[in-house]
């Protein structure tokens, strides 16, 4: 049989509690006279013996508790500082953030790129060669169009390359030069 | 039907609101989770227990609107880490031998002690009485623990567990039974 069963005389629990509890009424002052024959009285003492040495435990685990303090992190809260929790609101707009940045470089004038730093000076410093599409100089306004003038130093000085010819240009490299006239080379041979 | 609390309740710790002062909640906070950590774990590993509810209480701050809640929120967090160093414990159990003198090293075993043969009684039968209560059932051992914190009234155990007033009314009031019943049986058995 479970011990745990409740009492066929539910209210006996009850009263204990209320006397214990110090919460009794005169009616439950009543049923501790009556029940006094059955040893009630002891019940009570020993439910409230029972209870001090289970509070004894208790406040020894409070006392432990008393002596473990909060972790000292530099996102301890009401510690967090404002651009922190601004940083985690935002996070999921980053990659957007980034996509938008970078679509803005590739599509801004290049006008300042070329002439000093900026993603392509690297590039074009080391002699990078470029091919020129067929249709490049038929400035038609598109996307494309746009970019390759950027890129070709004959579309920045409004000088068309010819289609299919090969160009080096950056800011070291100045596109001036590739317009002037091809070395002789039947006179270089003869020099030899 | 139970009623939604109004987080506006307490100073205006809303949305917008102040900031909690973690290092005040947790202060006003600790007995109770260590109570609730003790109805659920060893006394032994209470002090890690507790050093990880206060582990995740900094981490999940953020999600803490006010302070309305968070007592029934410690509450779960610390049965849930009991519970979870309970299942560790469990697994290690099975991979482990017992003692050389063949008792099992996970029992809540009496501390040794050079104190007063007074203070001594107080405490082997404090942790008699522990050890009873945990033969409880975890309703009747949570109710009974939390109504051993001081300053833990039934309304602040009922907001703690989630429970109507009335429920843990009863629910005490077995649990003394039982604890008194089993305490009565154990002496009874050794003398």
């Amino acid at each position: 049989m479970n011990r745990f069963e409740p009492f066929d005389e539910p209210n006996e629990d009850e009263v204990i509690q209320r006397v214990i509890e110090g919460r009794a009424s005169e009616q439950d002052w009543n049923t501790v006279e009556a029940l006094s024959v059955t040893g009630f009285h002891a019940r009570i003492v020993e439910t409230m013996r029972a209870m001090q040495e289970l509070s004894t435990a208790v406040d020894r685990a409070g006392d432990v508790a008393e002596r473990v303090e909060l972790p000292r992190t530099r996102t301890a809260p009401g510690h967090r500082s404002l651009v922190a929790q601004r940083l985690v609101e935002l996070t999921p707009w980053i990659g957007w953030a980034a996509a938008l940045v970078l679509t803005c470089i590739l599509w801004t004038p290049s006008q300042d790129r070329m002439s000093g730093g900026g993603l392509m000076n690297s590039s074009f410093s080391q002699g990078s060669m470029l091919v020129v599409p067929e249709h490049a100089g038929n400035d038609d306004g598109s996307p494309l169009d746009r970019v390759l003038r950027s890129f070709s130093p004959a579309a920045r000085f409004g000088d068309p390359v010819a289609p299919g010819e090969r160009c080096t240009a950056g800011p070291r490299n100045p596109p001036r030069l590739l317009a002037a006239t091809p070395p002789d080379l039947e006179a270089l041979r003869s020099r030899r | 039907m139970a009623s939604q609390p109004d987080p506006r309740a307490n100073g205006g710790e809303d949305d917008g609101g102040p900031a909690l002062d973690l290092d005040q909640v947790w202060r006003s906070e600790r007995r109770l989770v260590a109570a609730v950590l003790l109805a659920h774990a060893r006394p032994e590993d209470l002090e890690d227990l507790l050093q990880e509810v206060a582990l995740k209480l900094v981490a999940n701050v953020t999600t803490l609107k006010c302070r309305q809640g968070i007592r029934a929120w410690l509450k779960t967090i610390a049965t849930h880490v009991a519970l979870e160093a309970a299942r560790r414990r469990s697994a290690r159990r099975r991979h482990l031998p017992l003692d050389t003198n063949g008792s099992n090293p996970d029992e809540i075993a009496a501390p040794e002690d050079v104190r007063t043969d007074e203070m001594q009684d107080a405490e082997a039968a404090a942790d008699q009485a522990l050890r009873v209560a945990h033969t409880l059932p975890a309703g009747y051992r949570e109710v009974l623990m939390l109504r051993c914190v001081q300053g833990m009234s039934q309304k602040h155990i009922a907001e703690a567990l989630g429970l109507p007033e009335t429920t843990v009314e009863t629910r005490l009031a077995r649990a003394r039974r039982m604890l008194r019943e089993e305490i009565e049986r154990r002496r009874a058995t050794r003398s």
